[in-house]
């Protein structure tokens, strides 16, 4: 983040120069953060138009013409249930949105809360931590499957499990920069001043702590939506007949050589999307923190 | 469209030449060859290899080549010796003694005496699921060492079925691998052509020929019983649940045989000449259960689902077309085949069904139909039959957990309205009893028409009048909408061209193949 | 440095505690009752009850627990409803398959991603560079599933090369067994190594611009000896750090490549565990992969700390 915020007192001059818009002018010429964007806010538009791009309902089930290849009547072909795929793929990448915000904030959100208490206490720091690192010796994809297993079948859940998985990485880089900038000598100043650790906690470590974060929120929003597919994909994510994509994916499996159009272009949406995050995620952090290692 | 034409016309096609196929390849090409291991994949994974333990077709397609019964059924559902040679019933109908073949042999050595048959049934009624069938049995007793008598309460038309059945076998083991062990735990010895060596659980079981064994008879008559022969030295089951992955192995070579074989994948299949597939139909029909003690009481709401499925469209979704539409609840090709209440079957009558709606009063509550993703065509099927209530105004939501998980929920009838299921090949029609009445159903039917019914079917043992009165069974179930039942489901098996001696019928059978060097 | 490893590894210990107590809560939340699932929907409650009693299902969570732990820490973690043997063999029984896929795709993703990271570094913004940097966005971009299921798409069509299933473990026959691991470890492999790529570049690029990199050029070292001797060596410290994660990441990421490719790993065994309610293996299977995953961890920290001098005198 520009220097402002470390340096108490150094007002801007004029709101051109105040650090949001630095920020964002930054953004604007950092090629990978504007790429990763554009995708980002196609599928966005995707999502949101679904209804308009498609005359198609994404339920509606015409049997006679199951398995279509595509053609101008179904621009992406029928499904073995005779529904229309563009139409479901517009409206999985609603699902896969919903879920990676959705995710992306509460992590966001336990990994500042947690991140924080962490960072700033030393006696909270070793349990916090301890649970962290059990809950990161999980592979993944297993807790997510049990974890659905236990809460049922349903895109609340998907949230859930899902921000429990990916919370952790969160609370350590928020925990990380915490203890850096603890150790800067003007927190120090700062403390000794006994000003309340609340204070101290939002007005002067929060801030620091924002770029690293802001990295992680966009990346953790990539690996929900990769995570919402896999879950999907074996049967432990969002329930049918909702559309998405890891589900769309799984339905067309068997029928990968009759139909691999069942299969080609929900992957193509995965893809596309997730690699809009990344791009978005890379350009952010060339902006906000280019010593950030991968 | 095209594509879907094709692969049904395929399909049409190939039964024409299957039938030609098979009559060919069972006119048996040279004579029986010994030796070899045959790798056989399998769709499910065995919970167990106890035979008295539950009803999943793994447990006795393994099974049936280990153990064998007092009596077995024929090609043609009729019930013939096995491990006893004949039987005579008293003449009230309700004594029947069996008398054991001579010389049978257990894996262990030991030869099989009427104790052990006594500590299996004994077994079996403590155990087993199918336990019920057997309630009419008084006693058992010993009377001689290859005599056993067993006595019943009443005349019990469904009697010798039961004994036969292999759905939950009631294999004949020895004594002291039956007794005081829980469910589960048996031993592993048998009688039958093959014997237990190992099971490593996911990976494989394997059985090696067990060279005292002794045929029942000298001829081949098909189904469960006659002579079985092992050529093979061993067989392996590899339980394989990816249908992908069935079909790749067959074509490497990698399986000699796979059961289950996806619709889609058959022509590719076909065409390959080191492989010949088997059409085995029908191999099952997917029902759907109504829980009779929720909304589903009201017998309007029950006929609205009635009159709103279409079934030819969720044949053509949930097998892939490669189904029969009948409202039969046993095979045209059994004998017990009947079509009667057929009226109101796939009446697909979305008008009729809002009529039926309305008088019932249905104000879009919501009803839950519980599924699950183990069974892929019960999946497809439910969410299809969802789209076409939801046509007619009815609000359904879909409840999907495994198999298990449905079970579960299936049990607290709280918490669903619609359940699906499949019911595989009958052997008899009692077997679909339990379903509707009031003492053994899960879903809460009663209904004292049908108990009436369904005892005059038990104490009627002449075929003609048992057939008449299971007419009426069928009828009264239609027209009471005890449960739907969805469409005959036919499922693809594939084998190495190499095999042998091969005759599809209901189940994996691999006693007298053979493998051509 | 006696005291930091000692410290290190008892630090371990509470997160194993937390492991093992996280494992059997998960497990035991989940709704359906293995007893009901193997007697089958027709057994009577009082069949259901007396198999619970057997399974040691009835009593209380915390006692269960103890119990569990207690025999755990002797190595024995029960025995498998359903398998019928106790889960420690049958766990041991497919946990090579499944090391043998992770090893695999952690040794593919370095042996592809390092040097491509490195070359990218050293021709930096040259179409090298942006070769290798579009090909890692794609690779960590795309599922892994998907990219399994088109590997199988295009190998089927030659079946006869790159089997599908048949395993058998390398140390029993290599080449059968390796043929059947490629598939699944590229797929499985592909988005690590586009990561260790990316670690790579930029952690060269970072240590290329530093003063002494630019020294030791300047005093006309050859540009191989200071690129690989100097800079090479400090920039694979982060990278060999991460692989203990990678490890992890890879014996999770394991499972859905496992269920593609129907690979007989222990991936594929939980999931079904799952399924059937098995709980003595479901609980064996995640502390087991926990433990693995902490092991390596450490093992990894130690053997760091001993090369870097920082820590050695902590």
């Amino acid at each position: 983040m520009s220097e402002s915020a470390l340096v108490p007192g150094r007002r801007p001059r004029h709101w051109g120069e105040s650090p949001p818009w630095n920020f964002l002018r930054r953004l604007w010429g950092n090629h990978l953060a504007v790429t990763g964007f554009s995708l980002v806010f196609l599928v966005f538009l995707a999502a949101i138009l679904a209804g308009v791009l498609s005359s198609y309902d994404p339920l509606t089930m015409v049997v006679s013409d199951r398995m279509k290849s595509p053609s101008m009547t179904h621009l992406m072909g029928t499904d073995n249930f005779g529904r229309d795929i563009f139409s479901r793929v517009l409206h999985g990448a609603r699902l896969s949105l919903e879920v990676g915000a959705a995710v992306m904030l509460l992590t966001v959100g336990a990994g500042i809360l947690f991140g924080l208490v962490s960072g700033y206490s030393p006696r909270l720091d070793g349990p916090v931590m301890r649970v962290m690192d059990a809950m990161m010796a999980f592979p993944a994809i297993l807790f997510g499957i049990a974890i659905m297993a236990v809460l049922g079948p349903k895109t609340v859940n998907v949230v859930i499990a899902l921000s429990v998985v990916y919370a952790p990485r969160t609370v350590r880089i928020v925990r990380a920069s915490v203890l850096a900038t603890k150790q800067l000598d003007y927190v120090e100043a700062v403390r000794a001043q006994a000003a309340g650790h609340l204070r101290i906690l939002f007005r002067h470590i929060l801030p620091n702590c924002l770029s690293p974060l802001v990295v992680q929120a966009t990346f953790n929003f990539a690996y929900a939506v990769l995570a919402e597919a896999s879950l999907s994909f074996v049967g432990a994510g969002a329930p049918p007949p909702t559309p998405s994509w890891g589900n769309i994916l799984s339905e067309g499996r068997i029928y990968m050589q009759n139909a691999p159009w069942i299969t080609i272009f929900p992957g193509v949406a995965i893809a596309l999307t997730v690699m809009g995050l990344n791009l978005a995620g890379d350009g952010l952090r060339d902006i906000l923190d280019p010593r950030m290692k991968t | 469209m095209a594509r879907q034409r094709l692969v049904v016309g395929t399909v049409a096609a190939l039964l024409a030449g299957v039938g030609l196929l098979a009559a060919a390849g069972t006119a048996a090409s040279g004579a029986p060859v010994t030796g070899g291991t045959l790798r056989v994949a399998l769709t499910a994974s065995a919970p167990s290899l106890d035979p008295h333990s539950g009803t999943h077709l793994a447990i006795r397609e393994i099974g049936m080549h280990i153990f064998e019964n007092l009596l077995a059924f024929d090609s043609k559902f009729q019930v013939v010796p096995q491990l006893a040679e004949r039987w005579e019933t008293s003449a009230d109908g309700r004594v029947y003694t069996f008398y054991l073949r001579k010389g049978v042999k257990f894996h262990n050595g030991r030869e099989m005496t009427a104790e052990d048959v006594k500590a299996s049934v004994d077994r079996f009624r403590t155990i087993a699921p199918r336990r019920n069938e057997l309630d009419d049995m008084e006693k058992i007793e010993v009377t001689g060492p290859a005599t056993v008598r067993m006595t019943l309460k009443r005349v019990n038309a469904a009697f010798l079925a039961a004994i036969a059945n292999p759905i939950c076998q009631l294999a004949i083991l020895p004594k002291e691998a039956v007794e005081g062990k829980p469910i589960n735990k048996a031993d592993i010895v048998g009688t039958g052509p093959y014997r237990f060596v190992e099971w490593i659980p996911d990976r494989w079981v394997r059985i090696v020929r067990f060279p005292d064994y002794k045929p029942e008879g000298k001829v081949d008559i098909g189904g469960l019983g006659g002579a079985r022969h092992a050529y093979a030295d061993e067989i392996r089951f590899i339980p394989v649940p990816e249908p992908g992955a069935r079909v790749a192995g067959l074509q490497t070579g990698e399986y000699d045989f796979a059961d289950f074989l996806p619709t889609p994948a058959m022509p590719q299949l076909t065409g390959d000449r080191s492989l010949r597939v088997a059409r085995l139909g029908p191999q099952n029909y997917p029902t759907v259960y109504f829980n009779h003690t929720g909304k589903f009481k009201n017998l309007k709401l029950r006929q609205a689902v009635q009159a709103a499925l279409n079934m030819d469209e969720i044949m053509q979704v949930a097998n892939d077309g490669d189904g029969r539409v009948d409202p039969g609840f046993y095979f045209k090709e059994q004998v017990w085949y009947t079509t009667a209440g057929g009226k109101l079957y796939n009446q697909k009558n979305p008008e009729k069904a809002k009529q039926l709606l309305k008088e019932a009063g249905y104000n879009g509550e919501p009803v839950v139909f519980v599924t699950n993703t183990s069974y892929d065509y019960m999946y497809k099927a439910a969410q299809v039959i969802q789209e076409q209530l939801k046509k007619v105004g009815m609000n359904v939501t879909l409840g999907v957990y495994d198999w298990p998980g449905s079970l579960a929920v299936r049990k607290d009838m709280t918490k669903w309205d619609m359940f699906t299921s499949s019911h595989s090949t009958r052997f008899d029609p009692s077997a679909n009893d339990f379903y509707f009445r009031e003492k053994t159903t899960f879903f809460g039917y009663k209904n004292p028409k049908m108990e009436a019914l369904l005892d005059k079917a038990s104490a009627t043992v002449k075929f003609e009048e048992r057939y008449k009165v299971y007419e009426e069974v069928q009828k009264l179930a239609y027209e009471d909408v005890a449960l739907l039942k969805l469409y005959d489901h036919y499922t693809w098996q594939g084998y190495s061209a190499k095999l042998q001696g091969y005759t599809p019928w209901v189940m994996v059978r691999l006693w007298n193949v053979w493998r051509d060097r | 440095m006696t005291m930091y490893i000692l410290r290190r590894v008892f630090g371990v210990v509470p997160v194993l505690i937390l492991v093992a107590l996280g494992s059997f809560l998960l497990v035991h939340l989940v709704p359906g009752d293995p007893a009901m699932v193997m007697l089958g929907s027709d057994a009577t409650p009082q069949q259901i009850q007396a198999l619970r009693t057997q399974m040691g299902l009835d009593s209380s969570l915390p006692e269960q627990f103890l119990i569990w732990m207690r025999q755990a820490l002797r190595g024995d973690l029960g025995e498998s409803f359903f398998l019928g043997r106790p889960v420690t063999q049958a766990l041991l029984e497919r946990l090579p398959a499944t090391m043998q896929l992770a090893m695999l795709s952690l040794f593919f993703s370095l042996l592809i991603g390092a040097p491509a990271g490195i070359l990218a570094s050293v021709r930096q913004n040259s179409r090298w560079d942006q070769l290798v940097m579009i090909t890692a966005m794609g690779g960590i971009s795309i599922p892994s599933f998907w990219l399994g299921l088109f590997l199988i798409l295009v190998f089927s069509v030659n079946p006869g090369w790159l089997q599908n299933g048949g395993y058998v473990p390398i140390w029993e026959e290599f080449g059968p067994g390796l043929r059947v691991l490629i598939l699944p470890a590229i797929s499985l492999g592909f988005m690590q190594a586009a990561l260790i790529a990316r670690m790579t570049r930029s952690s060269m690029l970072e240590v290329l611009r530093q003063d002494y990199v630019r020294t030791a050029k300047a005093k006309g070292l050859g540009w191989w000896s200071v690129t690989l001797r100097h800079a090479l060596k400090n920039a694979m410290i982060p990278v060999i750090t991460t692989i203990g994660t990678a490890f992890g990441v890879l014996l999770g990421g394991a499972v859905i490549v496992e269920i593609v490719f129907t690979y007989p790993g222990l991936g594929r065994l939980v999931v079904l565990a799952v399924q059937r309610r098995d709980y003595p293996l479901v609980q064996g299977a995640l502390l087991l992969t926990s433990v693995i995953y902490v092991a390596v961890n450490l093992a990894v920290d130690l053997l760091y700390s001993v090369f870097d001098p920082r820590i050695k005198y902590e």
